[in-house]
């Protein structure tokens, strides 16, 4: 039996997992992806949840299509256009729907993450607690 | 001999995602693509969904790009050799050439944190650079953060 790696982690590796799919950080998915499978234990400062909720939010593009949406009718008018919009749109629709369902869903799967007890803060409760680190729902 | 490397990498303003990783490197081997520098740097590209970096030598830097044609750091190309006097030459104020090793990384970090704030200051004007570099690079990191690590 082999001792599990204990990591410790940060905002960066929430900010990295849960953020937007196709903008995720692959070397963070791997990380939890390890963790989930028990071959590592991280260890995550609870102030890191609130940070990787206020930075995922501010990520979200406002307007994610809508400079290539300006430019078709724009190309359109001005002269023939060699794509076919309806598929294009197509991709912008799918790329738009991926913010709101980000925003939909990312506050729930941060949450389960912090209650599923598959983070340990037991360790980080005596020597960093005092720097204002806690587990989360304490 | 000093055994530090030093990786930087611009980070967006406001949250945490990197957007160009830049390494520093003594010489890479030909043909670049296969070069162990040059893989290293494709790989961290492809774990931190960052699309662009640069791989600086004494005498030429490598632009890697992101072409999103594959899965895997095989989509991290060497899109363009850049002569490394020419790019950093607002910042030396010349084109002398070689650089000297021991100044690159200096040198690499200031010219990074002057990109971040203005590719006007950065970028000399030259088509090469300004084809490899403008706009979807110069874009990329515009007020970017430099964050440099520094491992024994």
């Amino acid at each position: 039996m082999t001792a599990s790696a204990h990591i410790f982690v940060e905002t960066n590796f929430l900010f990295g997992v849960f953020r937007m799919p196709s903008k995720r950080h692959r070397n963070a998915l791997a990380l939890k992806a390890r963790c989930d499978a028990g071959e590592v234990k991280l260890y995550v400062p609870y102030l890191c949840f609130q940070e990787a909720r206020y930075l995922i939010a501010k990520s979200l593009p406002s307007n994610r299509c809508s400079d290539l949406l300006e430019f078709h009718r724009f190309a359109a008018g001005t002269k023939a256009t060699a794509w076919d919009f309806a598929e294009v749109k197509k991709l912008l629709d799918a790329a738009t729907g991926e913010v709101s369902q980000t925003k939909a869903v990312y506050q729930r799967e941060l949450t389960e993450f912090a209650t599923a007890g598959r983070w340990h803060p037991s360790r980080l409760e005596g020597g960093l607690r005092p720097s204002g680190i806690t587990r989360p729902g304490r | 001999m000093p055994t530090e490397r030093t990786d930087l990498t611009v980070f967006a303003k406001d949250y945490p995602e990197a957007r160009l990783v830049l390494e520093v490197k003594p010489v890479v081997s030909t043909p670049p693509e296969q070069d162990a520098a040059v893989r290293q740097v494709a790989r961290y590209m492809w774990g931190a969904n960052c699309h662009y970096g640069l791989v600086m030598t004494p005498t030429k830097t490598y632009v890697l790009r992101d072409d999103f044609s594959s899965t895997g750091s095989e989509a991290m190309r060497v899109t363009d050799v850049l002569a490394t006097a020419t790019l950093l030459s607002q910042l030396t104020g010349s084109l002398r050439e070689p650089i000297a090793p021991e100044e690159l990384e200096s040198l690499a970090r200031e010219w990074l944190e002057r990109l971040t704030s203005s590719y006007q200051a950065a970028l000399p004007d030259d088509p090469d650079v300004m084809r490899a570099f403008f706009p979807d690079l110069v874009g990329a990191v515009a007020e970017g953060r430099v964050v440099a690590e520094v491992a024994a």
